[in-house]
């Protein structure tokens, strides 16, 4: 009988132990430093279009591409890498279309 | 015995004797009767009363109008009418009532005057008082004179219930007493005015009133009109002729036609020339006048030249007429002689019509210039018009033929016809209609070039061509209609004139606008002038979802427009380029998530304050949503709460401890938040603790029962 009231505790306490999803990361991954060497590279690439003056000559684009810096680097934190891709191709092709609204860069 | 021839009988002698006597008696007493007449007293005669001891009654007495004196005492007698002894008789009778001893009283007759009334055309009208023999003239004299304007040979005197018409001017003219009325005291003497003087009240001058005759009434008068220098109505004397009255209306002018002088008396019409009359000098050619007659001097018609030789000049010219032109004479002789255009003329459009009916336009000042090569050769027979320069203010459109003139319809200070030329352009026509309105739409001139053009109207934007943008002027020639179009008022006051602005000229704003409505619009303009046109967005409006639907390209195209960046970034690419005919739409932001994509959008769900779907801007993190859904509810498990991200391959989840993030501030422990995602905040009685204590609580009572069993 003792062995049968322990079996009922057991099974009726198993239902306290849910399982939770890990912890997340990322959510303001553009406070710290870039570690993805791809998005590194972006990530130069925009800053030295932002000092050609990218938010002057093409402020529309270059507030797009800032957000989706961010979101690339958050999506790299939280390790949502296939998104990472498809956000780095796409900041990619902005800071392309970026690239002409900007001075020529003196010799 | 014979019997004497002048023995009568007895009866026959008497009889005769009878009837001597009879006749001598009426005489005698027709003649003591005048005499009782003549030396009667009369009103206004002063007697002169004496009563020896009496200072009193020895005075001077005035017979007043009523015939009477008034004595002291004994008041009124009357002694018009009386003799001298007779009111002598009276005034004694009437004093012994008062007075003794009367024998003594005389009565004398010391001056005679005159009572008389002189009323209308007079200075001062009213009653005068003259000497007792007095005339008529010198009762007006009394009065004050004639007015201008009194009719002389109609005075009247009225004598009681009499009255006697006589001839003033008649007496003035010969100087007999005789022609004036004797007069009586009490008499009125009534002054008329002349016919001529109207029935309006002025103050004519002599000059005037001789002017227009001198006549009476019609039916004595002779009326003398037509080409005389002082037409009027003059008054007829017996044996005046026609040429008397000519000579008082001033003569005949020099238009005068004086072999057709017509007379018309007592209704019998006469043609009276005057020309022969003076020339022959025969009496017999000379009608007779009559009262009443009418005398008509009529214009003489000028005589129509006509000759081989013969130019006319006609029109604005000094002098025009017909000019007998000699062989040689050019053009500029013939305008010369006839004295040269006036300054009314438009000498640009001067018409030479030849003898053969084909008309040569002459445009002098073009051929002063010397640009207007030869002047055409003037024959026998042609006719030079020079027409009269039109006045821009000029209401009649018969002015200008239509094959010279424009017509400019609109916003222009003085639409009109005006006349064209073709040197002239646009800029001048519209210069001379005083400009365009502040209201007018330089953009849309439309023009057709002649109101049978069947074709497309041009339309010509005169705002690009001021700022530079076209070069070229539409060319315009006679014939041509312009219509400058209004701009639209207000769309929301005056939405009665959206039906008169084209479609194709309109663009549509829509939402949260100031003033939502049609607007006209222009390639000139922009999308940020439009939006400004409508008043702006509203407070509600949601800028970063302005929609703009271009239809006037192939299929539908629809550009989302993030306002809201713009203004953040102030580039103008964000904006787009539309166009007339487009729509934009500012949505309202208060139902933008019934419009929002879910790719757009991430849910926030279970234990919040305001669950729903919230956009996701990618610098936002999942604390800026929290907060936006009314943060975690009081009995929400916030140390669990979980983040679904929606990736393009997979799905998965990340739990968030909200305490902890609290407690340590690690930002590292954020997870990361994208749009499309969804944000799950369980409820407390989700934490395992309390599953836990639930599944104790259950499981007591159980185990409880278990053991009462196992122990029984």
């Amino acid at each position: 009988m003792p062995r049968l009231a322990i079996l009922v505790l057991a099974a009726s306490l198993a239902g306290g132990c849910a399982t939770w999803p890990e912890p997340g990361t990322g959510g303001f991954a553009e406070r710290r430093a870039v570690e993805d060497p791809g998005l590194q590279g972006l990530t130069t690439r925009y800053e030295s279009l932002r000092q050609r003056g990218a938010e002057r000559w093409a402020a529309g684009l270059a507030d797009e591409a800032r957000l989706l810096l961010i979101r690339a680097q958050r999506n790299h934190q939280a390790g949502l890498v296939d998104d990472l891709a498809d956000d780095r191709l796409r900041l990619a092709r902005l800071l392309d279309a970026i690239e002409p609204h900007l001075p020529s860069p003196k010799p | 015995m014979t019997i004497s021839a002048t023995a009568q009988p007895p009866f026959r002698r008497l009889a005769a004797f009878a009837l001597a006597l009879a006749a001598l008696l009426f005489a005698l007493a027709a003649a003591a009767s005048a005499a009782t007449a003549r030396d009667a007293l009369r009103i206004g005669d002063t007697v002169a009363l004496r009563v020896p001891g009496e200072t009193a009654l020895s005075q001077d007495f005035k017979i007043d109008r009523q015939g009477q004196i008034i004595l002291p005492e004994v008041g009124a007698v009357i002694v018009a009418g009386l003799t001298t002894r007779e009111a002598e008789a009276a005034i004694r009778t009437s004093l012994s009532r008062v007075y003794r001893d009367l024998d003594r009283l005389t009565l004398a007759l010391k001056e005679r005057r005159l009572l008389v009334t002189v009323l209308g055309y007079v200075k001062n009208p009213g009653p005068v008082e003259i000497p007792g023999d007095a005339s008529v003239q010198m009762a007006i004299a009394a009065a004050g004179g004639l007015n201008q304007g009194a009719q002389l040979d109609r005075f009247q005197l009225r004598r009681k219930d009499r009255e006697i018409s006589f001839d003033y001017k008649k007496y003035l003219d010969t100087g007999d007493p005789g022609l004036l009325p004797a007069l009586e005291p009490l008499d009125t003497l009534f002054v008329p005015a002349s016919p001529r003087t109207g029935n309006v009240q002025i103050d004519f001058d002599g000059r005037t009133l001789a002017e227009a005759g001198d006549g009476g009434e019609d039916r004595s008068s002779i009326k003398v009109f037509g080409e005389v220098n002082k037409p009027g109505i003059f008054a007829y004397k017996a044996g005046s002729n026609a040429i008397d009255m000519i000579m008082r209306a001033g003569g005949v002018t020099r238009y005068a036609s004086v072999e057709q002088i017509r007379i018309i008396a007592k209704g019998q019409p006469t043609i009276f020339n005057l020309q022969t009359f003076l020339d022959s000098g025969k009496a017999h050619l000379l009608p007779d006048l009559a009262e009443g007659a009418t005398i008509f001097v009529p214009k003489q018609l000028e005589e129509i030249r006509a000759g081989k030789n013969t130019v006319y000049v006609m029109g604005e010219v000094a002098k025009p007429g017909a000019f007998d032109s000699k062989p040689g004479a050019g053009f500029i002789d013939i305008l010369a002689n006839a004295g040269g255009p006036t300054r009314f003329a438009d000498t640009r459009q001067i018409r030479l019509i030849r003898a053969d009916g084909t008309v040569a336009l002459v445009d002098l000042p073009l051929f002063t210039e010397g640009k207007g090569g030869a002047l055409p050769p003037v024959g026998a027979g042609d006719a030079i018009f020079v027409p009269e320069k039109t006045d821009t203010k000029e209401p009649s459109w018969l002015k200008i033929a239509p094959d010279r003139a424009v017509k400019l319809m609109g916003a222009v200070t003085r639409p009109g016809r005006f006349e064209w030329s073709d040197e002239m352009s646009l800029l001048d026509l519209l210069a001379q209609a005083g400009g365009p309105t502040h209201k007018a739409d330089l953009a849309r001139i439309q023009i057709r070039l002649g109101e049978n053009d069947k074709g497309k109207p041009v339309l010509f934007d005169m705002t690009a061509y001021l700022n530079g943008q076209a070069t070229a002027l539409p060319r315009l020639r006679a014939g041509a209609v312009i219509m400058v179009p209004d701009l639209p008022s207000s769309p929301v006051d005056m939405k009665g004139q959206w039906v008169q602005q084209a479609p194709e000229a309109s663009i549509y704003v829509m939402g949260q606008v100031g003033s939502p409505g049609r607007y006209a619009f222009n390639t000139q303009m922009n999308f940020l002038d439009i939006i400004a046109a409508a008043n702006g967005p509203t407070g509600a409006a949601d800028l970063r979802n302005v929609r703009v639907s271009h239809r006037n390209g192939k299929g539908s195209r629809i550009s989302k427009v993030n306002l809201a960046r713009y203004f953040e970034t102030g580039d103008d690419k964000l904006l787009p380029r539309v166009k007339p005919g487009d729509v934009i739409f500012i949505p309202d932001r208060n139902k933008e998530w019934l419009d929002d994509p879910k790719e757009r959008t991430v849910r926030v769900i279970g234990a919040v304050g305001k669950p729903g779907r919230y956009r996701f801007a990618d610098d936002m993190t999942l604390l800026d949503l929290l907060a936006e859904a009314g943060g975690p509810t009081s009995d929400a498990l916030q140390s669990k709460i979980v983040v679904i991200n929606i990736t393009a391959q997979t799905e998965g989840a990340r739990l968030f401890d909200l305490v902890r993030f609290a407690k340590s501030g690690d930002i590292s422990r954020l997870p990361a938040v994208r749009a499309g995602d969804t944000v799950y905040v369980p409820n407390i009685a989700q934490s395992d603790w309390k599953i836990f204590m639930d599944g104790v609580r259950d499981v007591i009572p159980l185990i409880s029962l278990v053991a009462l069993i196992g122990a029984l």
